[in-house]
């Protein structure tokens, strides 16, 4: 396959700039698209080319597989990065794509398929050895037959919609004189919701955690990990801080999970970055969960660790490269964690705040990485994911890492538009964050509200600075411009230059 | 430059402020103490620095409102509403009754987003708090309610309208106070 000169990134936001990022550093071109809300959209502004879709909606503008291929043929790109969400993860958009001469970033479209579809990832895992959470193969009706399932697999169980998913129809079962009922309401409820009232059995996972490994392979039968990343925290199953390495793994865990996650990659065929996730359970039993067969959102805080580029990785696979390092190559040093910026309000429930940015001032200095797609004066717009950016924190350990995290969060301004900015300062003074120890549920069970504490200097400073700006305005003051004022216009260049702020700690 | 004497609302507390031009400095006295404030303009009316006896601030104006007083002030990872007068405007506010509130409500979009439904009608009496209508933004709907006890005078946007954030969606008229007050 020749080396790729020109690639057009199906995908908008952070991870549209991230990929550009490198195929900047690679020299090759890149290539934008853009819904019409998004014509002033950072990733445009950014990229060598730029081609409208037309459309405002995901639907009408990210999603049309052939807007895509329209483009990239038009700009005559030779290769198509899907980034994650959006396309990243349909078999037919690279089908579509290789039809049309175009290369896909990303893994065969039978990888993707078999990925795709729980019960054949749970066949398909079966069969390659991997060990996936003990449960039933198929629907199960009579209750005798799943009280006997259920005892061999072991209570607690969960009983769960075939056709359902996002933490609907589904049920806890504790004992055998719970089964019934619940197989008859669970059962029921998928009728009504889904149009389908099978159900399966399967093995509940008490205080979860929530652990996934990075693989890299390419197409020529090669896989590598790049070991874990510790992804447990979670506001109703949405990824908020994930961290490499895992407090939870050591090394001989580390091994063996990596191992199994190559076997699954093996088992498909894959080819490219990919995610296999685990549920562990509070004994450090692991289960496959599913592979995420693309570039992951928090993949930043694996290449800070493992000093690897996992998007040249992927280029590299889909130009049919051999990968560059075996497994012996792989050396892990420090600890990263990534802390997402979304738009929305920590205090009235995470409700999305699109609108403009009014400030911007964005966490500088040691072990900072900011991978953004916004900037000051950015309008956010209403019509898609509300993932702003992700603050990358990197260090020697992990105590270092916290330590950075929280005077990071202390520079970081986004005016403007409401972000969950203060719920990240909560978590960080959170003992049991610090001591590593939370599972999914500890956002849902310990966040509210009343947790969110202002600095206890803010209305002081609100009132000496309104009555000021008040007192100079009302009277036609030009507040800027007094020359006695101390500050000398160079002094402010070059403040505004390096943002060299700093938080005031006294008080 | 004149003194200045004001009556600042912050925090649900009211505070009297005293702002006089001293030198190269401010001189501000909030409730009887003294405080000296060296000021940096970074941008106008948008970004200043502080040094207040000393300490160090950098403070955002991110919302201003001069013919009111009502400003919306940034201070790192955190907003405040804060609301100035002046001290014979905020008495002679206190004597027509007013106690500080206005007239009249407007409802801005707080975000872009696309109209759901009204949940109130012209004419219709609305408590402070309450719903006036849905929009939906990012896939999520968010009720905004009216900051007034008042009637409704008008709702100036359509089911299914989009309308860009700072719109104004509907506005309310303080309720006549009962005689006496």
């Amino acid at each position: 396959m020749a080396a790729l000169q020109k690639v057009l990134i199906a995908n908008r936001g952070e991870i549209a700039m991230r990929v550009m990022r490198t195929l900047r550093e690679r020299r090759l071109r890149s290539v934008a698209v853009f819904s019409e809300v998004d014509r002033l959209a950072p990733h445009v502004l950014f990229a060598d080319e730029a081609l409208p879709l037309g459309g405002k909606t995901s639907a009408e503008s990210y999603l049309r597989v052939d807007k895509i291929i329209d483009a990239a043929k038009r700009a005559g790109a030779d290769a198509v990065h899907p980034g994650y969400g959006f396309l990243s993860e349909n078999p037919a958009f690279a089908r579509a794509l290789e039809d049309a001469g175009l290369t896909f970033i990303g893994p065969p479209a039978a990888a993707m398929e078999v990925m795709g579809n729980k019960l054949r990832a749970r066949a398909a895992m079966l069969d390659a050895g991997v060990r996936v959470i003990p449960g039933t193969d198929g629907p199960v009706t009579d209750p005798a037959e799943a009280a006997r399932l259920a005892g061999t697999i072991g209570y607690p169980v969960m009983v769960k919609a075939a056709a359902g998913g996002g933490g609907k129809g589904m049920r806890i079962v504790r004992g055998p004189d719970e089964l019934a009922a619940a197989l008859r309401d669970t059962s029921e409820e998928a009728g009504k919701a889904f149009a389908d009232s099978a159900v399966y059995i399967e093995k509940y996972v008490d205080r979860p955690r929530h652990i996934e490994i990075q693989v890299i392979a390419d197409a020529h039968g090669n896989v590598v990990h790049l070991g874990e990343r510790e992804c447990s925290l979670q506001r109703r199953h949405q990824k908020v801080v994930e961290e490499c390495p895992s407090p939870f793994v050591d090394a001989a865990m580390r091994e063996a999970m990596g191992t199994m996650a190559v076997q699954a990659a093996k088992a498909v065929g894959y080819v490219g970055a990919g995610t296999v996730e685990f549920i562990v359970d509070p004994g450090r039993n692991f289960y496959f969960l599913e592979m995420n067969t693309r570039l992951q959102v928090e993949h930043p805080v694996t290449e800070m660790v493992t000093y690897t580029d996992l998007v040249e990785l992927q280029l590299a696979a889909a130009a049919g490269e051999p990968l560059p390092l075996r497994q012996e190559d792989v050396r892990a040093r420090g600890w990263a964690m990534e802390f997402r910026i979304y738009a929305e309000d920590p205090a009235h429930d995470f409700l999305p705040a699109a609108g403009r940015i009014l400030r911007l001032r964005e966490p500088v200095g040691p072990g900072i990485r900011h991978d953004s797609g916004i900037y000051q004066g950015y309008e956010v717009p209403v019509y898609y994911d509300p993932l702003l950016s992700k603050l990358v924190v990197y260090g020697a350990d992990r105590g270092d890492v916290l330590e950075r995290a929280r005077r990071a969060f202390d520079e970081f301004v986004i005016a403007g538009i409401k972000t969950n900015i203060p719920f990240h300062k909560w978590l960080l003074g959170r003992p049991a964050f610090a001591a590593g120890e939370c599972d999914t549920h500890y956002i849902d069970e310990h966040f509210g509200p009343d947790e969110l504490a202002q600095d206890p200097e803010l209305p002081f400073v609100a009132l000496v600075a309104a009555a000021l700006a008040y007192h100079q305005h009302g009277r036609g003051v030009p507040a800027a411009r007094g020359e006695s004022d101390a500050a000398t216009s160079r002094w402010r260049q070059a403040a505004r230059r390096e943002a060299v702020m700093r938080r005031s700690t006294h008080g | 430059m004149s003194e200045g004497r004001y009556v600042v609302d912050v925090d649900g507390k009211r505070r009297q402020v005293a702002v006089a031009r001293s030198g190269a400095h401010w001189e501000l006295e909030l409730d009887g103490e003294a405080h000296l404030v060296e000021q940096a303009v970074l941008e106008r009316d948008e970004v200043v620095h502080l040094l207040v006896d000393g300490r160090s601030y950098l403070v955002d104006l991110v919302e201003k409102d001069w013919k009111r007083g009502r400003f919306v002030i940034n201070f790192f990872a955190d907003q405040i509403e804060v609301r100035v007068r002046d001290e014979l405007e905020a008495v002679a506010e206190e004597i027509t009754g007013g106690r500080g509130g206005e007239e009249s409500f407007e409802l801005r979009a707080p975000m872009p987003g696309i109209v759901v439904r009204a949940l109130a009608a012209p004419g219709e009496t609305v408590a402070r708090g309450q719903g006036l209508l849905v929009l939906e933004a990012m896939k999520m709907q968010n009720e905004l309610a009216s900051e007034l006890d008042g009637v409704v005078q008008e709702i100036l946007v359509e089911d299914g309208q989009m309308v860009d954030g700072g719109t104004v969606l509907a506005r309310v008229a303080r309720s006549e106070p009962p005689a006496g007050t």
